[in-house]
């Protein structure tokens, strides 16, 4: 799968990196224990990297995903994943959202669960200023659509309050978002649904392990690498209801 | 955005009468997909159907079923108008409405896109 992201997309989009491409490692050789037709949801998708290519790999072993569900809070990563999606042929939707909002996904439930959260530990100060862009993000986009600017207009007009910072600003442990979705996620997933998370060592990994436990699921590591002076790790839950 | 997740969206704004949301479609287009009738055998038990079929027919296609027909899994012609709406529609422009009264909020789907966003005094 080929990412293309333009000029403005480079800057507005978090571009795939070492975690990324950890995450993604992971989930190639996890494929083969995946549902047949399973529905795939993955929050904060960004460019499309990893449902992508998870939606790519199902198609090519003739177990298509029924459904390929990307959430991110970010237009412009909406945008942006949609158009590769397309370029690339690979079958997927994208909705805006901030986490699990204005989502039914009670009857359908979730198979398979990704999320790449920002897990960047930061301070208050930090967290504080993404919540004020993602306000005058969402300001601007009612004033543009109210203006009745549409297509690339709107899309050009959206992108001047950039929301990067929101894709790895994790707040309190790395945790303010994590925490939110997982609270979320686990009452949604189906008899042996999998979580797949991304984590650093600074991230309150044993305070998550036994989150998972006393909801019922069992916790696996998947991959550890250190890049610079992080350390990355992949975890899998699976849902033994 | 396509049918398939317009069956998932709902307004986050109340807490009843929330779903399903009224569409109004300006722009759709038809990207096809292969049709495989065991993936979306799989998939009927997990739509809201009433909501799917209200939705389809309010959007013109007068003749979708308004019940899962019987021997569903041998009538080829109905599987085929559902992989139609449900994977190949794609809905570019247009919006969605709480269907509640009271609320009337709009969600508009641009780009093929839909912003389900609330603002913070709406949450």
């Amino acid at each position: 799968m080929k990412i293309t992201l333009n000029k403005t997309e480079y800057k507005n989009v978090y571009v795939p990196n070492d975690d990324s491409y950890l995450f993604l490692d992971a989930l190639k050789e996890e494929i083969q224990y995946f549902p047949q037709n399973a529905i795939v949801v993955e929050m904060g998708c960004g460019s499309g990297i990893l449902i992508g290519n998870v939606s790519k790999l199902l198609q090519e072993q003739n177990n298509r995903a029924l459904m390929c569900v990307g959430i991110d809070i970010n237009y412009d990563a909406c945008i942006a994943s949609s158009r590769i999606m397309q370029e690339n042929q690979i079958y997927f939707d994208c909705i805006n959202s901030n986490g699990f909002e204005g989502l039914a996904l009670d009857k359908s439930g979730i198979d398979i669960f990704i999320f790449n959260p920002p897990y960047v530990p930061t301070e208050d100060e930090e967290v504080e200023r993404c919540k004020k862009y993602f306000k005058e993000k969402q300001q601007l986009f009612a004033q543009a659509y109210a203006n009745n600017l549409r297509g690339q207009d709107l899309i050009e007009e959206v992108a001047k309050v950039n929301l990067i910072d929101c894709s790895y600003s994790g707040g309190k442990d790395g945790m303010e978002v994590t925490w939110k979705i997982l609270e979320k996620v686990t009452k949604l997933m189906n008899a042996n649904g999998i979580i797949y998370l991304f984590v650093i060592q600074d991230n309150p990994i044993n305070e998550i392990i036994a989150f998972f436990k006393a909801k019922g699921f069992e916790g696996y590591i998947l991959k550890k690498q250190q890049k610079y002076n992080e350390i990355q790790l992949i975890l899998k839950f699976v849902y033994n209801k | 955005m396509r049918l398939l997740v317009h069956n998932l969206l709902m307004c986050n704004k109340c807490d009843k009468n929330n779903y399903p949301l009224k569409i109004e479609v300006n722009k759709s287009v038809i990207m096809e997909l292969e049709f495989k009738k065991d993936a979306i055998l799989k998939l009927i038990p997990k739509l809201d159907f009433e909501v799917l079929s209200n939705t389809v027919r309010e959007l013109g296609f007068k003749q979708f079923p308004k019940q899962i027909p019987p021997n569903v899994d041998q009538d080829l012609v109905f599987l085929k108008d559902l992989h139609r709406v449900l994977f190949e529609t794609h809905i570019m422009d247009g919006q969605l409405t709480c269907p509640n009264p009271s609320c009337k909020r709009n969600y508009p789907i641009t780009n093929g896109i839909p912003n389900m966003i609330l603002t913070e005094d709406e949450q």
